[in-house]
């Protein structure tokens, strides 16, 4: 799971690219990625379904992102686990899904990793990917109901015109993505009380045996960041029998002015 | 009079196209979307109450001739407008007529001299601000239910604004009236800015929730847009004290537009970066001709500073200015969490209100056994005492009954609560079908007088049967 700031949250006169190529977004909320909820959800429920399951839920992260921890264990999550690393911009997927396939090993008997198809702030849509890679396990993406069938799962994804239905045994990656009908349920207070109390397990980079980064930045460095002009040049054509006329003329006008030929 | 005559006679009169009879459409129009529907709805909840069929009106004349006929047949109807209403008032009894005002939506005059506006009851109250805003005016009026509401339900439900400490509630706005008595006969009280002939007839309409009659023009208040803004932010150690920082400003005499006070689970969920942990949130705005908004900002200050509070600047405002509404477009977010999830807003004198705040999130998290969040803020404050706006949410067997039970329990809370410290068991969404099972307890020995007021209006007791008084 990622942590992320709430951009919906943000005024729009503040998206203003700053000197140091940053945008103040020093008053959003740290939520959980909208992504990762859907993953949690579907793992609380597979839970619901078989008591035997067990669910752990794992990020790499700074103090910061424990209470995103937290609110996973409130919602009757067995378990935390934080990779203690402070992700910086500059690294990529590639490292993120590193730390995690290491993280899943050290944790031993998984069968399945459920993940959001892409972070909803500051993302590139591959760590879910990457990670089924490294762990060499296959990737279905773009998931949107997971079922437990005998020893395997029945799931059901996104393609291009429909929905595709699989049956898989694990170990298996899965990346999550919307559903109608699937949102993250409500913690109680009594739960988020004690999952206050509950510890939450940390671990270094050291700590993790299989953890070995070729490249600490993978060659990929930030250089700016700028937002889109959009413009809006309007004209009234309000006679309605010169109406085709025109709007033959005026896109032809416009054209012209971007250098583009109808 | 047959299901089928009724229709057919409705469709003579207003036209086939606006009689609508489709199930579908029925259930859409069975209820209205108070949270406990919400919710019911999400776990499969279908009206057994349906209406015969859905009347849309267009003119006065349609609205006369409409209740007359449903008074002579004695077929209880359900006035209805933006549909916003949150307190079960539009539930449709099994068999009545809806009668839908929403396209009866023309800005009739806006009176530059006078400053006022007169529209249909179907004018949309955000299309109407548009139009003023454009003129340089303003309603003055802004309930968070913006995008959805109309004119006519605002007066009948008595709502109130985000801005009311300065431009009041529905009441203070209210000039004139015209509307439908349930015998059909058109009535109009003329716009004068005070007099002193006898009770005020407009409170008749105000609040009246659809039990009195139909609303079919109303004539309000505008004001010319504020020259000035002053937006302060500050978190004080405790809700009580914040409390008591509001009593303080508002009888000294000021009146910032916007007065909040959120609590700290509240504060921490909407400005959790601003605040510390413990802390609520005090929001003030103040606005008005030039100058005003500063010498009202400068005396505000003075008060926080004397508490303790510790100021935030103007962003936790900004912030609130632009995310206000913004649930109006996610009605049903909770409901899709499977939570049962309400707001629900009471009021009480100074020297109650803290009391009835402190013991309703006691016996709450005690007694709600899935309670996921109980919480609430101040937003219209008086001279005299505050309202408390409580948002609760609970989790629950994913079942109607279930739902039906846990919503129970945690409005139980609040309006016993409420009721226990004499305070309103509704400030400004209206009673509806919900609360009418209070509405004896809440008007004590003045419950007659309701009473007999429905009763010489309404003999056959056609208008919206269950709303507001109880059936007995
Ligand atoms: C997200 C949300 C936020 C809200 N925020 C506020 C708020 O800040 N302040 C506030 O006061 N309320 C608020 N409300 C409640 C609601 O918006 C108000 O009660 C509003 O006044 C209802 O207007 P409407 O046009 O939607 O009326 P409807 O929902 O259509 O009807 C409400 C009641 O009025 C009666 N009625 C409607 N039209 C007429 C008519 N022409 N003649 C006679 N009776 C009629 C109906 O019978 C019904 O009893 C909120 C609701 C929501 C969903």
């Amino acid at each position: 799971m990622k942590q992320v700031l709430d951009l919906d949250q943000v005024l729009s006169s503040d998206w203003i690219v700053q000197e140091n190529q940053t945008i103040d977004l020093s008053y959003a909320n740290r939520v959980i990625n909208t992504y990762d909820e859907l993953g949690l959800e579907m793992m609380l429920r597979l839970q619901d379904e078989d008591p035997k399951c067990n669910s752990i839920s794992l990020t790499v992260g700074t103090e910061d992102t424990e209470s995103m921890l937290r609110k996973a264990l409130a919602l009757q999550v067995e378990e935390a686990i934080r990779i203690d690393h402070a992700v910086s911009m500059s690294q990529t997927p590639q490292a993120v899904a590193r730390m995690l396939c290491a993280g899943i090993r050290k944790i031993g008997d998984v069968d399945l990793v459920l993940c959001g198809r892409q972070a909803s702030g500051s993302d590139y849509g591959q760590t879910g990917l990457i990670l089924a890679e490294l762990l060499s396990w296959p990737c279905i993406s773009l998931v949107t109901e997971v079922v437990r069938r005998n020893e395997g799962w029945v799931i059901i994804h996104q393609v291009d015109d429909g929905l595709e239905e699989v049956v898989v045994s694990g170990p298996v990656v899965l990346t999550m993505t919307q559903s109608a009908d699937h949102f993250l349920r409500m913690a109680t207070l009594r739960n988020t009380m004690d999952a206050k109390k509950k510890a939450i397990t940390q671990w270094s980079l050291s700590d993790l045996e299989e953890w070995k980064l070729v490249k600490e930045t993978a060659g990929v460095s930030l250089s700016r960041i700028f937002t889109v002009e959009e413009s809006n040049d309007c004209a009234m054509v309000d006679d309605p029998e010169f109406f085709v006329d025109r709007m033959i003329e005026e896109i032809q006008k416009m054209n012209q002015s971007e250098g583009v030929s109808l | 009079m047959e299901n089928q005559k009724v229709i057919e006679t409705f469709e003579q009169m207003v036209g086939k196209e606006f009689v609508q009879t489709e199930e579908a459409i029925l259930q859409e129009y069975a209820t209205d979307i108070t949270g406990l529907r919400m919710v019911q709805k999400h776990f499969g909840w279908k009206s057994e109450n349906l209406a015969q069929c859905i009347v849309k009106i267009h003119t006065k004349e349609e609205a006369i001739e409409a209740i007359r006929f449903l008074n002579q047949e004695k077929i209880v109807n359900v006035p209805r407008t933006g549909g916003s209403g949150v307190c079960l008032g539009l539930e449709t009894p099994k068999g009545s007529v809806v009668l839908d005002l929403s396209e009866m939506n023309e800005i009739l005059e806006i009176n530059e001299e006078n400053l006022t506006v007169t529209t249909q009851a179907g004018v949309a109250l955000e299309r109407l601000e548009t139009v003023l805003n454009k003129k340089g005016y303003t309603t003055g009026h802004f309930p968070q239910s913006l995008p959805l509401a109309q004119m006519g339900g605002l007066v009948a439900t008595r709502s109130i604004g985000q801005f009311s400490t300065r431009y009041g509630g529905i009441e203070d706005l209210l000039v004139g009236i015209e509307g439908v008595l349930p015998d059909g006969e058109l009535v109009r009280i003329k716009n004068i800015p005070r007099k002193s002939t006898g009770p005020d007839l407009r409170h008749i309409w105000l609040g009246s929730e659809g039990t009195l009659g139909v609303i079919t023009e109303v004539t309000v208040k505008i004001f010319p847009m504020a020259e000035d803004r002053c937006m302060q932010a500050y978190a004080i150690a405790s809700f009580h004290t914040g409390l008591a920082i509001i009593k303080e400003i508002m009888q000294a005499g000021w009146k910032p537009a916007v007065t909040r006070l959120h609590d700290e689970t509240e504060a921490a969920e909407s400005y959790g970066p601003f605040m510390q942990a413990g802390e609520s949130i005090l929001l003030f705005l103040s606005e008005g001709p030039k100058g005003y908004a500063a010498l009202e900002g400068e005396a505000i200050q003075a008060v926080v500073e004397k508490h303790g509070a510790r100021a935030l600047g103007s962003k936790p405002l900004e912030l609130w200015l632009a995310h206000r509404n913004d649930i109006c477009e996610h009605l049903d977010m909770y409901a899709k969490q499977g939570a049962v999830a309400d707001t629900c807003e009471i009021s009480a004198m100074w020297s109650d209100i803290g009391k009835i705040y402190t013991e309703v999130l006691e016996r709450a998290k005690k007694e709600v056994p899935h309670l996921v969040a109980i919480t609430g803020h101040s937003s219209h404050s008086y001279e005299q005492g505050t309202n408390i706006y409580f948002m609760m949410g609970a989790m629950c067997a994913p079942q109607v009954e279930a739902a039906q039970k846990t919503y129970d329990q945690l409005f139980g809370i609040i309006m016993e609560t409420t009721l226990k410290y004499n305070g309103s068991i509704c400030h400004h969404h209206g009673v509806g079908r919900y609360r009418a099972k209070w509405m004896k307890q809440e008007l004590g020995s003045a419950y007659p007088m309701l009473e007999k007021i429905k009763t010489a209006f309404d003999p056959n007791g056609i208008m919206n049967r269950g709303a507001l008084l109880p059936v007995e």
